[in-house]
């Protein structure tokens, strides 16, 4: 990056701004007041009124409720946007305070209803119960018929109706009447103001809402029309206004002089001649390189900002990346790790050839129709999705050997039930499938184990040798720290697959086969599993040793703690294989269900109705495993990066760089 | 460790307790966590993505009780 600075004439402000959005390669590094004795720039006449059209437009908006995804087919701006607008506003804002006003009466109007209702089940005028000087009068709610009033006084009359009450008694016994009433669940219902039949009242009420609600349903009617009518040219006005303030409000971000302008900023390096020949073309105008700093070097104070550049197929996992933290200038850019690892990860958990093959497809057709999206936050998603779908079809074919969760073969296991054997070569495809599962997920459980621990030592050493790298530019005694860890990583990943070695599988094979050339003499501890075909292997233990003495000098004895959690960070991945057999064990149970009550009758006596249902359970069911899968494979496959990964060497502490001109893509 | 006859339903049952154990522990603990980020979210629909790593971090204490409980089973 390169520290740029242009200079120029007030008179050409205006000129300039157009040219550096037009160039798009410029981050600006705001002016601040006072700096250098320099005051910030007045933004130009544009901006106010552009803003004041900007505030009219996004309230026309909202009460249209058009959202931005909808902007399909945007029209481009034509005429003058500011005359369309407050003609708009206009009508508009007459249509929305009608509508809120009549949705304030239908409110208002159902609190009048909701008063009468009690009091037009009982066959009296609202003037009946009031204006007497020696009764008092009762009216309320009962949850059943009150009996025995007779037994307080029998100076009283009563009028009910269904759930109602209403009770006229003379004034010295109001009171314990009343305690009467209580006592039997009475609650008291207060009696509106006003004369007349409350029957006809409410007739009255109700047929008045009713008028209202019609003028309403009118009114919004005429709103959608609006809406359909302007979504288009709304949407595009907003980005065209928006674009508008964007460059009347720069000069805010520049320092100003009595006559001239300065404006200070960030460029590529490899950008910087371009900047130079269009804006320093114009007459007056000066671009000078300040400095220009590489990756290597160390940048203080002011740290530039990053440009993330990655080949095309990772690109969207940049999004990932910067969900977590941008790197900073000088940190190496994970992004291609990422790009390898997260679908990887997806991939043996999901574990799946039917899955995976589901996904690609799928994802595919919908990144075709996505054509024209942004880059938004979903499509970014999808692309790993695909990948990860790719890499799950890998795992599946190759390790797992099972689609829809039936395998390819019959495991090799004795005494298995029909449902267990029921497989893709013998029952459905009749043609034998050249694979052979290397891994049968519910019988291997340890050999899973131990691939996710293999995964684990990969990934962290990875992590930790991009650490050495970010460290070594700035400081030697950190980088060896991180040589120490990696040290002590190989050394207990080498004890558990010599542990794991014991038993025929996957640990033997990676012992004898890939880690065959690792020194395998050393000591045996029997009692704990190390016996003498496979004690600790010295080797191990001088790995770890000398790993701790570096790390301890490198980084303090304090740091001795963290050697536990490096190995819950190991055993951490485990939930590759717990996931992997936990998806199978579900989709292995429902198939089960499927085969056994449904399909296995059809093959047996032809029973086709039970043949329709089986197939719809095995497809809801698969349906069912497939998302499950594939929302915990992206969660956990997010946590080990963003936990286990990043913690090794990350910091994440950059900016984007984000050129004048260059309009940000929405994210979640 | 040598598990001699009859004693294969002490160690299921110590299988069970693993299991039951830590996946308590790991409800627990996301119910805390998943309570706090909903707010959080309903606040700063931005942070998103890391409240939802954060929400699974407790995961590991169930990784952990499957994987001992695999090695109590393969004593069986």
């Amino acid at each position: 990056m390169t520290r740029a600075l242009v200079v120029g004439p007030r008179n050409d402000l205006e000129a300039i701004v157009e040219k550096l959005y037009a160039l798009k390669v410029l981050h600006i590094v705001d002016h601040k007041e006072g700096e250098e004795d320099l005051a910030i720039g007045k933004p130009l006449e544009t901006a106010a009124e552009a803003s004041e059209v900007l505030v009219k437009l996004r309230s026309i908006a909202s009460v249209l409720q058009i959202k931005e995804s909808e902007a399909e087919g945007v029209e481009p701006v034509i005429g003058d946007v500011r005359q369309k607008i407050l003609a708009l506003e206009l009508n508009i804002s007459e249509e929305d305070a009608a509508k809120k006003k009549t949705q304030a009466l239908i409110v208002e109007l159902q609190q009048k209803i909701d008063a009468i209702t009690p009091l037009a089940q009982l066959p009296l005028s609202l003037e009946d119960y009031r204006g007497y000087e020696t009764l008092e009068v009762f009216v309320g709610r009962v949850p059943h018929d009150i009996e025995g009033l007779e037994t307080v006084t029998p100076q009283y009359e009563a009028f009910s109706a269904a759930g109602y009450l209403a009770v006229f008694v003379v004034k010295d016994k109001a009171a314990s009447m009343q305690e009467y009433l209580a006592q039997r669940g009475f609650t008291v219902v207060p009696v509106p103001e006003g004369e007349g039949d409350p029957h006809e009242i409410l007739a009255d009420l109700l047929s008045e809402k009713a008028r209202w609600a019609a003028r309403l349903d009118e009114i919004e009617a005429r709103l959608a029309t609006l809406r359909e009518r302007y979504a288009g040219f709304l949407t595009a006005a907003k980005a065209h206004l928006e674009v508008v303030v964007e460059k009347a409000e720069a000069p805010l971000r520049f320092a100003v002089t009595d006559h001239t302008f300065l404006v200070e900023g960030w460029v590529p390096q490899r950008e910087f001649s371009r900047l130079r020949e269009e804006i320093g073309g114009v007459p007056g105008v000066f671009v000078s390189e300040l400095e220009t700093i590489d990756e290597d070097e160390s940048a203080e104070p002011e740290e530039p900002p990053v440009l993330l550049q990655n080949p095309r197929p990772a690109k969207p996992f940049e999004m990932l990346i910067n969900m977590y933290g941008t790197p900073s200038y000088r940190e190496l850019d994970p992004t291609f790790v990422f790009y390898l690892a997260f679908p990887t990860m997806f991939g043996i958990m999901v574990g799946d050839a039917g899955y995976g093959l589901v996904w690609m497809v799928y994802g595919l057709w919908l990144f075709r129709r996505w054509k024209h999206r942004p880059w938004d936050f979903w499509k970014n998603l999808l692309v790993a999705f695909i990948w990860g779908g790719f890499w799950a079809f890998v795992f599946g074919t190759f390790v797992f050997a099972e689609a829809f969760g039936i395998p390819f073969h019959a495991p090799h296991a004795a005494n298995i039930t029909r449902a267990e054997a029921f497989n893709w070569s013998d029952n459905i495809l009749g043609v034998q499938i050249p694979i052979q599962p290397l891994l049968e997920k519910l019988h291997q459980v340890s050999d899973f184990i131990v691939l996710s621990i293999t995964v684990a030592y990969l990934h962290l050493g990875t992590g930790f040798l991009i650490g050495v790298v970010n460290e070594a530019r700035h400081s030697k005694r950190h980088a060896a720290g991180k040589v120490g860890w990696f040290l002590i990583l190989t050394g207990l990943f080498t004890v558990v697959v010599d542990r794991a070695a014991r038993w025929p599988g996957f640990g033997q094979t990676l012992w004898n086969g890939p880690l065959g050339w690792f020194p395998k003499a050393g000591i045996t501890m029997a009692n704990l599993g190390f016996t003498a075909q496979n004690p600790v292997p010295t080797a191990s233990l001088y790995l770890l040793g000398i790993g701790v003495v570096v790390m301890l000098i490198a980084e303090g004895p304090l740091h001795i703690m963290e050697i536990f959690g490096l190995v819950a960070n190991l055993v951490s991945y485990a939930r590759l294989a717990g996931i992997g057999v936990a998806e199978e064990a579900v989709i292995f149970a429902l198939n089960t269900i499927a085969l056994n009550f449904f399909v296995f009758p059809w093959i047996d006596s032809g029973n086709v109705v039970g043949l329709v249902a089986g197939l719809g359970i095995l497809f809801a069911a698969n349906l069912l495993i497939f998302l499950l899968s594939t929302i915990s494979g992206t969660i956990q496959a997010l946590r080990l990066h963003y936990v286990e990964f990043f913690i090794k060497f990350y910091h994440g502490t950059g900016a984007l760089f984000r050129p004048f001109g260059v309009r940000p893509t929405t994210e979640v | 460790m040598a598990v001699t006859a009859g004693q294969e339903g002490l160690v299921a049952m110590a299988v069970a307790l693993t299991v039951l154990g830590t996946g308590f522990a790991t409800a627990w603990a996301e119910k805390v966590i998943g309570a706090a980020a909903v707010g959080a979210i309903a606040e700063k629909p931005e942070l998103f993505a890391r409240v939802l790593t954060m929400l699974v971090i407790p995961e590991t204490i169930v990784v952990f009780g499957i994987v001992i409980a695999f090695l109590l089973f393969g004593s069986i």
